[in-house]
């Protein structure tokens, strides 16, 4: 009778705190929405801008998406309908900077990897990754298959419930308490990985960020400023990472070709 | 045995003579001895002084006649000599000491001029028309010469030409060896059938001819030089020496395919040819495979005849399509047929036609474009399926092939509704988010600390009835208290001297059952400091025990006064109890 009633006890225990817990996600995201436009216009302008794409109207459907971006409407889907009107329009470097905005946000859409590894092959510099130690690259490709909202919400959905089930074996004295044990070491692996992870795309985010080349010819130079020599010259579309800013400089890193100087007004971060 | 030694005895005599007697000073010209009647005369024979010629190459060889009854043998002695300088000269008699007896050949006189004596009769080219006979280099005295020729001097791209090399010799060569050939670059080179040793006739004189033949294909057009081949060879006989030859460097000219009256169709074949296509059944079931078998046959270049596109019924699927040549040299030309094997499905019941196939090729013989054709082709399918599913798509399977992209441009747009709402693109950077990460640090905290109140209670169970008393007692009061809605009094009153007593006794640890009530009044009011008066307490106790004894109905006012009053008993205890400890 007692045994029940604690089994019953720490299911209603459990149930509260998740239910506590997913109405706090729903509160927090509601929170995080800046959008000031009802989920009817929004379709409305949706509709609109894919009409305009499909009737040939590049420009206006690029400047509908871009509204809804501006107005905080930030998703994948729009990303990509975007990347693909500015890739319609011949705009190729804002193409590949709103395809890769699309992938941080989606980043296993097929038809997006589609579409970029298309464009990519349409821009003037050859592309390819640096060559780093084989387990590096695995961790790197898993990695880039879960976007940043995906690896928060595992390392906190983790983290919640090795803390609840954390409680319960504190607390409960049932034979159960053993196998808790074995779910809870797994989750805090879980937990770990997943927040190392986070930690380290939030870290490179912000200490390396990528970008994109907005000029048709930008020349990178080996120092910041016209003075310098020029080191070798990328073009539009070539997606590089920013290592450090220097005035209106920054340094930057080609994996084909190397660093160097390059002034900022021609990137746009991704 | 001894019938030749008897003919060698009996018939023993020397013969020399020279091939002409009339030499030009840069000619060489052939003396030849023969010695009838004997196999071997070894160092018998004395051979004349010529000191007036350089040797040049010699050759010896025994031949036997047998005429009826009788054998001959002789011995001949070959020279090539070279005249030193000009004038009349004579060679003089060969001699012979053989078995005691001494036999002479006879004396030759020979003339040597300036220049070159003319040929007394026109030469006889050993190649066709077209052949470039000036392009070799006489060596050995004109006894040997080497030569590369082609069989044409223009040619269309992809046709071939036969390339010779070609050694003529007449004296006694061996060790012939090419070391060094021409590159060819643009061509594609088959090697024909090594042919047997032939004779020719060239400037009144026979050579006997070995020859190296190749077809060459060129791939592209323009003008084209054949180097120098180089050859390497020794003359036989006691003053044999090795020499080297050059052949002379010939050009080839190379021109595209006539552009009038080109068909549509033409793909480089070039050669003459016939086409041939059948089916291997002639009805089948649907999504049954069946192949179509298209075979082209004739000579010229196969390599360039390229796989047939068919001009199916949209109801027949077809698949990847294998080829083989069968081809071999044969001549001067090569000879064969190259097959073509299509996988097709018919993914319909009915008799499809297929128009007939045709092949575009150019005849560089008639210099003109040809095409040929098979005959129409059809077969039925019938709509049911002779094999089972699994079998049928296996074979489907075997048989596809890569699609091919043809243009391949960018995925379309995203429709609206599978557009993502976009509430949790920053989850991540939501401080409530952040901020509610703290939560199950409490929960674990907390945890922690009811565990080690827990523990505390069940190792002292006297603080464990002084800590749940409270809660035990308003249980009980909340019992009593649905009891007044029923106006069950004395149930109520019951339930309220219960929760009374067993407050009382927790905070106390002791049995409720164990002391009578004014005791356990007294006990409180002690512990209590007196700070409720005792008569209250008493009151409070009396009043219930005594209502729930009583016959008579109690009203639900009362009741609830009697409540109040328990739970402000309680209350004032346990604050008080609160501020002593």
């Amino acid at each position: 009778m007692e045994k029940k009633y604690l089994k019953k006890k720490t299911v209603l225990t459990l149930s509260v705190v998740l239910l506590i817990m997913s109405q706090y996600i729903v509160f927090c995201t509601a929170q995080e929405i800046p959008s000031d436009i009802e989920t009817k216009d929004i379709e409305i302008s949706l509709s609109n801008a894919n009409t305009s794409y499909e009737n040939g109207d590049f420009k206006t459907a690029v400047h509908i998406y871009k509204t809804l971006i501006d107005k905080g409407e930030i998703s994948g889907g729009i990303y990509f309908n975007l990347a693909n009107s500015y890739f319609k329009e011949g705009d190729l470097a804002h193409s590949i900077l709103n395809y890769r905005r699309a992938q941080s946000l989606t980043p296993r859409d097929i038809e997006l990897i589609e579409n970029l590894e298309y464009a990519r092959a349409l821009t003037a510099d050859e592309f390819s990754q640096t060559d780093r130690l084989n387990l590096y690259h695995y961790y790197d490709k898993l990695r880039s298959q879960l976007s940043i909202i995906e690896l928060s919400l595992i390392t906190s959905i983790s983290y919640f419930v090795l803390a609840i089930l954390f409680s319960v074996i504190i607390y409960s004295e049932h034979p159960f308490r053993i196998h808790l044990k074995k779910a809870c070491l797994g989750l805090l692996i879980i937990a770990l990985a997943a927040g190392a992870t986070l930690s380290q795309t939030l870290y490179e985010r912000s200490a390396t960020p990528e970008a994109i080349v907005m000029n048709d010819r930008l020349e990178i130079r080996s120092g910041p400023g016209n003075d310098f020599s020029t080191s070798f010259i990328l073009h539009a579309g070539a997606e590089i990472k920013i290592l450090r800013t220097r005035d209106n400089w920054a340094k930057i890193l080609f994996p084909t070709a190397g660093s160097g100087w390059a002034e900022i007004e021609y990137l746009e971060k991704i | 045995m001894l019938i030749i030694e008897y003919a060698q005895c009996q018939n023993i005599s020397l013969n020399a003579s020279v091939d002409k007697s009339t030499v030009g000073i840069n000619e060489y010209f052939r003396y030849e001895l023969e010695v009838n009647g004997i196999r071997n005369p070894g160092r018998d024979l004395k051979l004349p002084d010529f000191r007036d010629f350089n040797i040049v190459n010699s050759s010896q060889g025994t031949k036997m006649m047998i005429t009826g009854a009788t054998t001959v043998i002789a011995y001949t002695l070959t020279l090539v000599l070279a005249p030193q300088k000009t004038g009349d000269f004579t060679i003089p008699e060969a001699s012979l000491n053989y078995k005691g007896k001494s036999y002479r050949s006879n004396s030759i006189k020979i003339k040597v001029i300036t220049g070159t004596q003319k040929p007394a009769q026109q030469a006889t080219r050993p190649s066709g028309p077209q052949s470039q006979s000036q392009n070799y280099d006489r060596g050995v005295s004109g006894n040997v010469f080497y030569k590369v020729s082609t069989n044409k001097t223009t040619a269309y791209v992809y046709e071939p030409v036969v390339l010779s090399y070609s050694f003529y010799y007449r004296i006694g060569v061996s060790g012939v060896r090419i070391t060094e050939m021409p590159e060819l670059d643009d061509f594609t080179v088959t090697k024909l059938p090594d042919t047997q040793t032939r004779q020719t006739v060239i400037d009144g004189r026979t050579y006997y001819v070995d020859e190296l033949k190749y077809l060459i294909t060129p791939i592209a057009t323009g003008k084209y030089n054949i180097d120098k081949s180089v050859v390497t060879f020794s003359s036989g006989g006691f003053f044999g020496k090795t020499y080297e030859l050059e052949s002379k460097p010939i050009t080839l000219t190379i021109i595209d395919f006539p552009e009038a009256q080109k068909p549509d169709g033409f793909d480089g074949a070039i050669g003459s040819f016939s086409i041939s296509a059948k089916f291997s059944a002639n009805e089948i079931s649907t999504n049954e495979p069946v192949n179509l078998t298209i075979t082209i046959k004739g000579e010229g270049n196969f390599s360039n005849i390229h796989e047939i596109n068919l001009d199916l019924p949209p109801d027949i699927d077809q698949y990847e399509s294998t080829s083989a040549e069968n081809i071999s040299a044969d001549g001067e030309t090569i000879r064969g047929e190259k097959v073509f094997e299509y996988v097709l499905i018919p993914r319909a019941q009915g008799t499809y036609s297929i128009p007939p196939v045709s092949f575009d090729f150019f005849d560089y013989r008639a210099k003109k474009y040809k095409t040929v054709k098979t005959a129409p082709l059809s077969i039925s399918a019938k709509g049911v399926v002779s094999k089972t599913p699994a079998a049928s798509a296996s074979n489907s399977i075997s048989s596809r092939k890569t699609v091919e992209v043809i243009n391949r441009g960018i995925n379309h747009i995203k429709p609206v509704d599978t557009i993502q709402p976009s509430s949790m693109t920053y989850l991540y950077k939501n401080k409530f988010f952040i901020s509610f990460h703290i939560f199950p640090l409490i929960l674990v905290f907390s945890t922690l600390i009811l565990k080690r109140r827990k523990q505390k209670m069940i190792s002292d169970p006297v603080s464990a009835r002084f800590i749940s008393a409270k809660g035990i007692a308003s249980k009980k009061l909340r019992k009593a208290k649905s009891l007044i809605n029923e106006s069950k009094s004395s149930e109520f009153y019951a339930e309220l001297y219960n929760a009374l007593c067993s407050y009382c006794s927790d905070k106390l640890n002791i049995s409720s059952s164990s002391l009578i009530t004014e005791d356990l009044i007294q006990q409180i009011s002690e512990h209590i400091e007196n700070d409720i008066p005792e008569e209250s307490i008493r009151q409070c106790f009396n009043s219930c025990n005594t209502a729930r004894f009583s016959p008579q109905t109690i009203s639900v006012d009362e009741m609830r006064i009697s409540y109040r009053e328990a739970c402000e008993l309680i209350n004032s205890i346990e604050k008080k109890w609160k501020r002593n400890t």
